[in-house]
């Protein structure tokens, strides 16, 4: 956390009003109304605030305390925070509505119940149109919670996902097109990303990461939890019928200079597919082949590493947006108001 | 007598709202209503854990009206026009949050705020109150209610709010810092909906209940012949994820769910006498059943859309009791501004006027019983008709036309005249509707004709069995002759026989009257003429009998 108490490293709102703003204002118009927001935000949530033109609605998942397994007695101060805040918005008519779950995102989702004092059931009536699930740990990093027996359970970031995309499949006829922003730690040691190291599931994908490991120290942690994120990213939304794109991932430093990588999808539920499958314009050659963008000076730039044939890309996200097969093929239609 | 300010201690503002708002949802109902009083089209009310907010469209306060709207039993309201004007409403939600906070934007267009720190004054009382306990504070020393309010209400300089802090046209009320118990009470959306579907003026379902565009239509019309407004508001109700816009409660599938059915058309009904007191609308189980869900049983009362009381203290005023009452589903809308319900809600305040409108509500329920036993004989008169209708064709096609049987043609004379008795009695007490009297009169015909092919079918058959006794007869001639004829020889077995008809007894034939008669005939022109003695019958009869054993 800064001296002024936010959680935002320079770099990450220059990200939040350069790259994702320029995004939400195009997909803004893409589905002819403003947003639906499901994500993490602080409790000074300074994404909502940062687009806020472009978010009718929000619905917020707040811990209590960071790192720790939700009970009772726990200081509910963030979430009071940021409840307040997004009062104070629908009051001023910034959004129309707003929900904030008390607890993990994980926990809530997988559990269907958050940490309230009156228990909250976990709902989804609006189909989201922007995820924006800022981690902030590693990609594969469980979290702990007691389930209704009072058990201890354990969920995983991606099982969650699972899961929002399920819903997601069951409201596509309210909308269809959606990006998803997601934040996570550049390292990885836990037991499920060495597994895929070790066991990688197609020997591509393994030569691929004997190939990273030429690399070292961050560079190469990045490129594999990039292939870990695309290769189940995709694998998650063609299973419930979504056409993911995914654009170039930003490499950026955080607060205390903790490696970040930031994913972008864009996801689509075609409605003129053979039942149950959707169209793929893009394969994981496709986004490993990329260069990561990274920041200087307050400007995106290719990420300067030779490796691999990676090659430079678009610094521009609506245009690597809008050029893209998926796009062309896909997104050509507005959603009707 | 001269009162100050000290006589009136501020606890009595927490004695009143206790007493007056028991269900924590009265306290939305009063907000609510406040809402539809300023002339709202919509109101959305959101309630979250946190927090409960109830925002509408309507005209707003100035900063004049919000002024006044703290004082307690004075209220700037016209009783005659608004359903709220007790001058307490606001305080409603005393006991069950810490804050309410009231912005609105009124005809100057300058947004104020209004706020009341109920948690403030409840902890004052609450000190105040132990302290009279323990003997450390004398009645004398206890806050007075101007104190109070004074000290925990506050209202902005007019104009100080901004415009970016509340943009929006009308008011806004929020209720923050929620007892649990009272966001408990609040959190189940099925309640909290039923209970709003029930008190507040709400649109009639349209894709659920086919009468609800004709019943808005038909009340507003009414209402405006006489010049007075049937209020409606749209209400968007949201508690935590889920959210619905409300309806009133009545669907189709409340009448009767199994079936995919629909209930009569709504009856209307001006209730006036001179004076316009308001209109009724009742629709009637079309099944001739109770209306399925108990809650939506009878009519109820209401003062605009804000119900008063419950549905069953309405049965009073129907002549038959629950017979029909609980077949109907329906309202009695009162829109006379003189007719006023009492603060809690339960009845219309007492006033001669009162009297006089329950008087003629009597004659609308009379006429709503009267249609309920219309329909209930018309709709048992068009089964009976099916039913009378159904057994005629089954008499006529079970009906043979050689049906050689006597006993069973009078079995189907005997079913045919229950037929006709039923169809007669029925139509001689109007017990078909008047669309069907005739159907149930051409059916009467028919069977009266039926039952005259049975008639004569069985005189056919009697005359027939006539013609074949007469010709049993003839042949009992020839039998006689025949005995006549015989040539007797001897006398085996002598028995002395009175007579021949004696001895064909004893033969065992089988002689009825008229045999008999035409064997008595021939014993006395054949045998006993030949007979000189008794003893030469009784010889002359035994030969008889040996030749008619040798012969059969």
């Amino acid at each position: 956390m800064t001296v002024d108490g936010s959680f935002n490293s320079e770099q990450k709102v220059f990200i939040r009003r350069n790259w994702n703003k320029p995004l939400l204002k195009f997909l803004t118009k893409r589905v002819n109304d403003r947003l639906i927001y499901l994500g993490l935000p602080s409790p000074k949530a300074e994404d909502i605030i940062e687009w806020i033109e472009y978010i009718k609605s929000v619905i917020a998942f707040q811990c209590r305390n960071y790192g720790e397994v939700s009970k009772e007695g726990q200081d509910r101060t963030g979430i009071d925070e940021l409840t307040r805040l997004l009062f104070q918005l629908e009051r001023e008519k910034k959004i129309n509505n707003y929900m904030v779950f008390d607890g993990w995102l994980e926990e809530i989702v997988l559990r269907g119940y958050d940490n309230s004092p009156t228990r909250i059931d976990f709902e989804l009536h609006d189909f989201i149109t922007l995820y924006n699930l800022d981690f902030c740990n590693k990609i594969t990093s469980p979290i702990e919670f007691y389930d209704s027996n009072g058990d201890i359970k354990t969920a995983y970031k991606f099982d969650a996902i699972n899961s929002l995309l399920q819903i997601q499949k069951s409201l596509t006829n309210v909308s269809n097109k959606f990006v998803l922003f997601l934040t996570v730690h550049c390292s990885y040691d836990e037991a499920e990303i060495q597994n895929f190291i070790s066991y990688p599931p197609n020997r591509e994908i393994g030569g691929y990461i004997q190939r990273c490991n030429y690399l070292g120290g961050h560079e190469k942690n990045a490129r594999i939890v990039r292939l870990f994120f695309a290769y189940y990213i995709k694998q998650k939304f063609e299973a419930f019928g979504f056409t993911p794109k995914l654009l170039p991932s930003l490499f950026y430093q955080g607060l205390k200079d903790v490696n970040l990588l930031h994913f972008t999808v864009f996801g689509i539920n075609p409605t003129n597919t053979i039942a149950g499958s959707a169209p793929t314009y893009q394969t994981l050659d496709d986004i490993l082949n990329q260069k990561f963008i990274s920041i200087d000076n307050l400007k995106f730039v290719n990420k300067n590493i030779n490796f691999d044939g990676e090659k430079d890309v678009e610094l521009n996200p609506v245009k690597l947006f809008s050029d893209s097969a998926t796009f062309k093929y896909l997104w050509q239609t507005k959603d009707k108001k | 007598m001269k009162l100050n300010k000290f006589d009136i201690g501020g606890e009595v503002i927490s004695i009143l709202t206790k007493g007056m708002y028991p269900d924590p949802k009265d306290a939305l109902r009063e907000y609510i209503q406040n809402g539809v009083d300023a002339l709202a089209k919509k109101i959305n009310l959101k309630i979250r854990q946190d927090s409960i907010v109830i925002e509408d469209n309507g005209k707003g306060m100035n900063h004049e009206a919000l002024r006044k709207a703290v004082r307690v039993g004075i209220s700037e309201k016209n009783p005659t026009k608004n359903v709220g004007f007790l001058g307490i409403g606001i305080y409603s939600s005393f006991h069950l949050c810490d804050k309410l906070t009231i912005y609105s934007r009124g005809s100057e267009n300058i947004s104020n705020k209004l706020e009341m720190d109920f948690g403030g004054m409840r902890a004052t009382l609450e000190v105040q109150k132990e302290m009279r306990l323990t003997g450390e504070t004398k009645p004398d020393e206890l806050i007075d209610l101007q104190t109070l309010l004074e000290k925990f209400i506050t209202l902005t300089e007019n104009g100080s709010i901004k415009d970016f802090e509340f943009p929006n046209v009308g008011t806004r009320v929020e209720l923050t810092g929620l007892e649990t118990e009272f966001y408990t009470a609040l959190s189940n959306f099925a309640d909290v909906a039923e209970y709003l579907r029930n008190v507040i003026p709400l649109h009639f379902d349209k894709t659920n209940f086919t009468y609800a565009e004709k019943i808005e239509t038909e009340i507003s019309k009414i209402c405006e012949e006489h010049n007075q407004k049937f209020e409606i508001i749209n209400l968007h109700l949201q508690i935590n994820s889920k959210q619905e816009t409300l309806y009133r409660p009545y669907k189709d599938s409340e009448f009767y769910s199994r079936e995919k059915t629909k209930p009569l058309p709504p009856k209307f009904y001006a209730i006036q006498n001179g004076e316009f007191f308001g209109v009724a609308w009742g629709c009637l189980n079309s099944l001739r059943k109770k209306v399925e869900n108990k809650a939506l049983r009878g009519f109820i009362l209401k003062k605009q859309g804000f119900s008063v009381g419950k549905r069953e203290s309405m049965v009073k005023y129907f002549p038959r009791g629950n017979t029909f009452f609980d077949r109907y589903s329906g309202e009695i809308i009162i829109v006379n501004p003189n007719l006023i319900p009492n603060a809690s809600r339960t009845e219309l305040e007492y006033s001669p006027l009162r009297s006089v409108f329950y008087e003629h509500l009597t004659e609308v329920t009379e006429k709503y019983d009267a249609l309920g036993h219309e329909y209930q004989e018309y709709t048992k008169g068009d089964d009976e008709l099916s039913k009378l209708n159904d057994k005629i064709k089954e008499e006529i096609g079970s009906y043979n036309e050689n049906e050689g049987n006597p006993e069973v043609l009078v079995s189907k004379i005997i079913r045919v005249k229950d037929i006709m008795n039923d169809l007669q009695g029925r139509i001689d007490r109007k017990g078909f509707r008047p669309e069907t009297q005739k159907t149930a009169e051409s059916l009467l015909e028919r069977a009266k004709e039926l039952e005259s092919v049975f008639q004569e079918r069985l005189k056919t058959l009697t005359e027939d069995k006539k013609k074949k006794q007469y010709m049993r007869k003839e042949s009992a001639l020839q039998i006689a002759k025949k005995l006549s004829q015989l040539k007797i020889t001897k006398i085996a077995e002598t028995n002395k026989y009175e007579s021949l008809y004696d001895l064909l007894k004893d033969l065992e034939f089988n002689i009825d009257n008229e045999l008999k008669e035409v064997i008595c005939l021939i014993d006395e022109k054949f045998i006993q003429k030949d007979a000189r003695t008794r003893e030469e019958y009784y010889s002359l009869l035994n030969e008889l009998k040996d030749e008619i054993l040798n012969d059969f």
